[in-house]
């Protein structure tokens, strides 16, 4: 079990600064901190190298999931190491230990955070805890996207997909009705600058699409697709194209709708590149792929033609 | 702009060394031997990657200079980022737009909020 990595990586559309102060700042850390239906009692911090944070975390049921964490190296805004003791009891033992090093990068107002949780040691009974590790990051990063107001994106290496999360407070059967009802979805979909002069939307198996968007300088995009799949009130499978542009490239959309309490409801949508195959994913996350800084700089120049 | 010109500079980028060689010709011109430099790989080989670069219209090579450098075409890599950008763009906003609609319809202050 020791030394186990992860690796996690995610876009937000917020300022560096603001992630930075969600992920370092007490109050901020109690707000989204934890898997979903979970809270937290009481968080502490003391931000620097040496100093402890504290977060007892709590469950559904109300079970304590004390975890204290020693800042090893703070780079504000763009790097924060961790070592976390999870579950430490009273004497100062703790279930198992993770190195956690997370990257801060803006780029345009959206900031894309790294984290990667190493197992440092681990006793016996931590597996069931440490199963459950990722599921946990994933799901605090959720909650960390609707804290900052924003939807959280991932492009991930090894497929060719990129998906978006986001957090409504609204119940889901609300937000299946606006997503599927063009009655409703008219006044959200596209845009803001563009009005849907056409929308048709029959969210049955087989059922089509098609919206055409108009831009205050008289061109209009036309947008079309086909429902595929439907499990009202929780997952709808459809595809994603234009029209006269990039004609057979379609994108296939899996919308799952999940209620996470308290009357809220998380989206998320995995889009995959079918036709483009895995290569769409790959530049989108060209930086990952080493030679970043040179990278950088080729998409520098390429903003500027 | 047609969707052939589009898969082929997809396949073209999907490799890695010639994405490093597009961004190393970023920074600038550069010769084959030059471009060679960083890989473990012969002259022909990079040669074959540069055609394919070529052939997607990511980079030309000039014609009449004796190392015949080449140099980076971006204009197709636009494209695409334009493309992945405007449908990023598109959700994002969208959302966004869900989320105050969502909150409209909650307060009941939205015309469509029965049914």
């Amino acid at each position: 079990m020791a030394h186990e990595t992860m690796t996690m990586t995610r876009t937000f559309h917020a300022p560096r600064a603001a992630v930075w102060a969600a992920w370092t700042e007490a109050e901020q850390l109690k707000a989204w901190w934890g898997p979903h239906h979970f809270s937290n009692a009481e968080v502490s911090v003391d931000l620097r190298v040496g100093g402890i944070q504290r977060i007892d975390m709590r469950g559904p049921d109300g079970a304590s999931y004390p975890l204290a964490s020693t800042y090893r190296e703070i780079r504000a805004p763009e790097r924060l190491v961790l070592l976390n003791r999870v579950m430490e009891d009273v004497t100062g033992n703790a279930l198992f230990e993770v190195l956690t090093t997370v990257t801060f990068a803006e780029d345009r107002g959206r900031t894309t955070l790294t984290v990667v949780e190493e197992v440092m040691s681990a006793h016996e009974g931590a597996a069931r805890h440490l199963a459950g590790m990722e599921a946990g990051m994933d799901q605090s990063l959720e909650r960390l996207g609707a804290h900052l107001g924003s939807l959280v994106l991932a492009v991930p290496d090894d497929e060719p997909i990129l998906w978006m999360a986001r957090i409504f407070d609204a119940p889901r059967d609300l937000v299946w009705q606006a997503l599927t009802d063009p009655k409703h979805a008219v006044h959200w979909w596209g845009q803001r600058a563009a009005k849907n002069v056409v929308f048709e939307m029959d969210s049955r198996p087989g059922g089509k699409w098609r919206v055409h968007q108009q831009y205050p300088d008289g061109q209009v995009f036309k947008f079309k697709g086909e429902v595929r799949e439907v499990e009202a009130p929780h997952r709808i499978v459809q595809t994603f194209g234009m029209e006269d542009m990039f004609e057979d490239k379609v994108i296939v959309e899996t919308v799952t709708l999940t209620d996470i309490g308290n009357g809220r409801t998380l989206y998320k949508v995995v889009s995959r590149f079918e036709n483009f195959d895995d290569r769409a994913g790959m530049i989108m996350s060209g930086m990952s792929y080493g030679a970043q800084e040179m990278l950088n700089r080729l998409d520098e120049y390429v903003r500027t033609l | 702009m047609a969707t052939d010109h589009l898969s082929t500079t997809l396949s073209a980028l999907a490799d890695p060394t010639r994405r490093g060689i597009l961004a190393r010709l970023a920074l600038g011109e550069a010769s084959v031997t030059e471009l060679a430099e960083p890989y473990d790989m012969s002259l022909p080989a990079i040669s074959k990657h540069l055609k394919v670069l070529e052939t997607a219209g990511l980079i030309s090579r000039t014609r009449d200079a004796q190392f015949r450098p080449c140099k980076l075409e971006a204009a197709p890599l636009r494209e695409i980022a334009d493309w992945l950008e405007f449908y990023r763009r598109h959700w994002e906003e969208s959302l966004d737009r869900l989320g105050d609609y969502l909150k409209q319809l909650q307060k009941g202050s939205t015309d469509d909020s029965r049914s």
